[in-house]
């Protein structure tokens, strides 16, 4: 017998079915460009080409690492991108987090100005820059350092705002409280703001993780020698498309080039989303 | 006081170039020097050859000289970075540069004109194969210097072709048609029988090249005959029909070159043309994917016809010392050697540029094993270059947008295109 009851509750398990198949047809949409780089990068070229293509590798190999490893002076490459990386990210958080802090909680002379600056600094492209970029580095001697791919990037514009936006949110009151107990700047920085911004901080150190890591085209223009060249530039050299793109090679040395970024992803995720959905100091 | 300043500048200019010639003539490497080496050999088995001949001439040369090849990515990349460079004053010592951009950097000085190594050294010019000569004279002076330099060959699959009647390479482009579009309709469209990728000044100049003599570009460099001899609107109108009956593959919007192989070692294309630079990667594939590989001359309206193109070595004439300009030559010297010439040519498929290369045990075997090889050397009794000129880099690319347009974009008719393109050349020449 139909009642009201269990008409809810079908409408219910269709909406609840309705839901999990859009997030089952999501999951495979953002998974399956992985699952296709690690089984392609099993494959052999031949396998690799033939249409209709393979979902599981028919001859599972690991030719093509071998390739990339014979190929590549990995290690190198892979040293600068890390110390080219790591380098940005301390930088831009010493240079951000107390910049922000100013912006969010000082007033002083200029202040709608600066943050005006940081704005527009935020909205150039690095395309418009990089010609002046390249002659100013290239005057100081420093293209075939790894410092034209650090310097310029000391400072986001982007990671500035963010935290400013997370310092704004602190109540001024316990600012205030913090100062009546003698607590000087710095420690108010570290042991109050950064504390309750602390996935705002993570946000903005993934990013500048993920656009130092996947750059490709700063490095290249501003680095005449292999020596300073991130790993990015060394993956795009397995490329030949004169010659027919080896998809088996590209895609083992793109799983190098992902896997760091997707490890540093699953470890923080739940920071990111917190960042993301930010509900405030409670 | 005119005067007087007029034989000052004469003298120091004199003086400078002297200096020049006094350096070549003395060669003394009396410190170590680096030079820097910038590139577009990155595939696989480019950049091993070019890998080992830096490790050789580092290890062996005896005049402290050290090499840094540095890959730039493709020729337009290297031209790029290279132009780029020179402006910021920190511009490499030696780079391999292609043929379309010669003229531009030879036209403006950017390139030492090599003459007093050549003469010093007595290095024999008439060495090298005159089919692969026309790129390295600049107004009497000696501008760069073959290296990776190819032709063009047509690669196909000999099962497929001998299938439909054909048991040899076609030796006409009618005769490459008539069989190409057999594969296509008896394959009831599954294998189309032939595919061109856009390159207006390689593949499709030797084409236009069967019809007029002279190709996209007038031989002196100054005009575009081709767009009122009707030459260019015959080639074009063809070209649309082959692919809009099916038979002759459209290239792709991206990466053309690469999937054009794909389809072929996929069994879905029967040939295609494709630089003989890339002869032994094509040929690897070709075995992995069990097909048996025909490397044939390329053929034009008539009979055989081909072009040149590729890479050549130029010191660059800015910011670079006397120092690293000696050091630059003793590469190149080094590079022009039988055994590095022979190596290239067998490592890759580029051209063995020297005629005494050609004699070495390195060629003669290659030649024995295959043909393909013996005949992209044979084919430059057939083969012309587009001509030098400083207009060759833009036109080249003007002619190769107004073909995207047509073949690949298909909203233009033959006739609107040649019109665009006469309105275009006005403004170039």
């Amino acid at each position: 017998m139909y009642s009201k009851h269990t008409g809810l509750d079908l409408r219910r398990g269709v909406t609840s079915g309705i839901s999990f198949a859009f997030k089952l047809f999501m999951l495979v949409l953002f998974l399956f460009p992985f699952y296709w780089l690690i089984i392609t990068s099993f494959k052999t070229y031949g396998e690799s080409i033939v249409f209709p293509p393979t979902l599981i590798p028919r001859n599972f190999t690991l030719a093509a690492f071998e390739q990339v490893f014979s190929r590549l002076n990995l290690w190198n490459y892979l040293k600068n991108s890390i110390i080219v990386t790591l380098s940005v990210i301390i930088i831009q958080t010493l240079v951000g987090v107390p910049a922000a802090y100013a912006l969010a909680r000082y007033s002083f002379r200029g202040k709608g100005v600066m943050l005006a600056l940081v704005m527009a600094a935020f909205m150039v492209p690095t395309q418009i820059t990089f010609i002046t970029v390249y002659i100013m580095m290239s005057k100081l001697r420093w293209l075939n350092t790894l410092l034209p791919q650090i310097v310029p990037f000391g400072a986001s514009a982007y990671g500035i705002f963010l935290l400013r936006q997370a310092f704004m949110q602190v109540p001024a009151d316990i600012i205030e409280a913090a100062r009546l107990d003698n607590a000087s700047e710095l420690k108010i920085i570290t042991r109050i703001m950064l504390p309750a911004a602390r996935s705002s901080l993570m946000t903005v150190s993934l990013f500048s993780f993920v656009g130092s890591w996947n750059s490709y085209f700063w490095p290249l223009v501003m680095s005449n020698s292999e020596k300073v060249r991130p790993l990015t530039l060394a993956i795009e050299r397995l490329k030949d498309q004169d010659a027919g793109i080896n998809w088996p090679v590209i895609m083992a040395g793109n799983m190098i080039m992902v896997l760091p970024v997707l490890v540093i992803f699953l470890l923080l995720s739940n920071k990111i989303i917190s960042a993301v959905g930010y509900r405030g100091i409670k | 006081m005119k005067k007087l300043f007029v034989v000052l500048l004469m003298g120091a200019v004199l003086l400078g170039s002297a200096q020049g010639i006094l350096f070549a003539e003395a060669a003394a490497f009396t410190e170590p020097v680096t030079i820097t080496f910038w590139h577009a050999r990155g595939s696989s088995v480019d950049a091993q050859w070019l890998e080992k001949s830096i490790n050789e001439f580092n290890a062996t040369n005896n005049l402290g000289i050290t090499v840094e090849g540095v890959y730039q990515g493709y020729f337009s990349d290297v031209q790029a970075k290279t132009l780029a460079a020179i402006a910021a004053g920190d511009p490499p010592t030696l780079a391999e540069i292609s043929c379309t951009a010669i003229p531009l950097l030879a036209t403006q000085d950017l390139l030492v004109d090599m003459t007093p190594y050549v003469n010093r050294d007595g290095f024999d010019m008439n060495n090298i194969v005159e089919a692969v000569s026309d790129y390295i004279y600049y107004n009497g002076q000696i501008v760069t210097m073959p290296y990776t330099r190819g032709t063009a060959i047509m690669y196909y699959n000999k099962d497929m072709y001998a299938e439909v009647g054909l048991d040899r390479a076609p030796t006409t482009l009618e005769e490459l048609n008539h069989y190409a579009k057999l594969i296509y309709e008896n394959s009831n469209g599954a294998v189309q029988g032939i595919g061109y990728t856009i390159e207006a000044n390689y593949y499709q100049h030797y084409l236009v090249q069967s019809l007029n003599g002279v190709g996209i570009l007038d031989a002196d460099g100054t005009g575009a005959s081709c767009l009122e001899d009707g030459s260019l609107l015959r080639f074009l109108t063809d070209w649309y029909e082959w692919t809009e009956e099916g038979w002759c593959a459209i290239p792709a919007l991206s990466s053309a070159s690469s999937v054009v192989q794909e389809d072929f070692n996929n069994k879905s294309l029967a040939a295609f043309v494709s630089s003989s630079n890339r002869a032994t990667t094509i040929l690897n594939n070709a075995k992995a994917n069990g097909i048996d590989l025909g490397m044939s001359y390329t053929v034009g309206y008539g009979g055989y016809s081909a072009p040149i193109g590729g890479g050549s070595l130029g010191i660059i004439n800015r910011d670079n010392s006397d120092l690293e300009i000696a050091a630059a030559w003793e590469f190149i010297k080094f590079l022009m050697t039988d055994a590095q010439v022979a190596g290239n040519h067998v490592a890759s498929g580029v051209l063995p540029v020297t005629y005494s290369s050609i004699e070495t045990d390195i060629i003669q075997d290659c030649w024995a094993e295959n043909e393909g090889y013996r005949i992209s050397y044979e084919q430059l009794d057939f083969a012309s270059e587009i001509a030098f000129s400083p207009h060759v880099s833009e036109w080249s690319s003007i002619v190769k947008s107004a073909m995207s347009q047509l073949i690949q974009g298909r909203n233009i008719t033959p006739e609107e295109v040649v019109e665009n393109l006469k309105a275009e050349a006005a403004m170039v020449f």
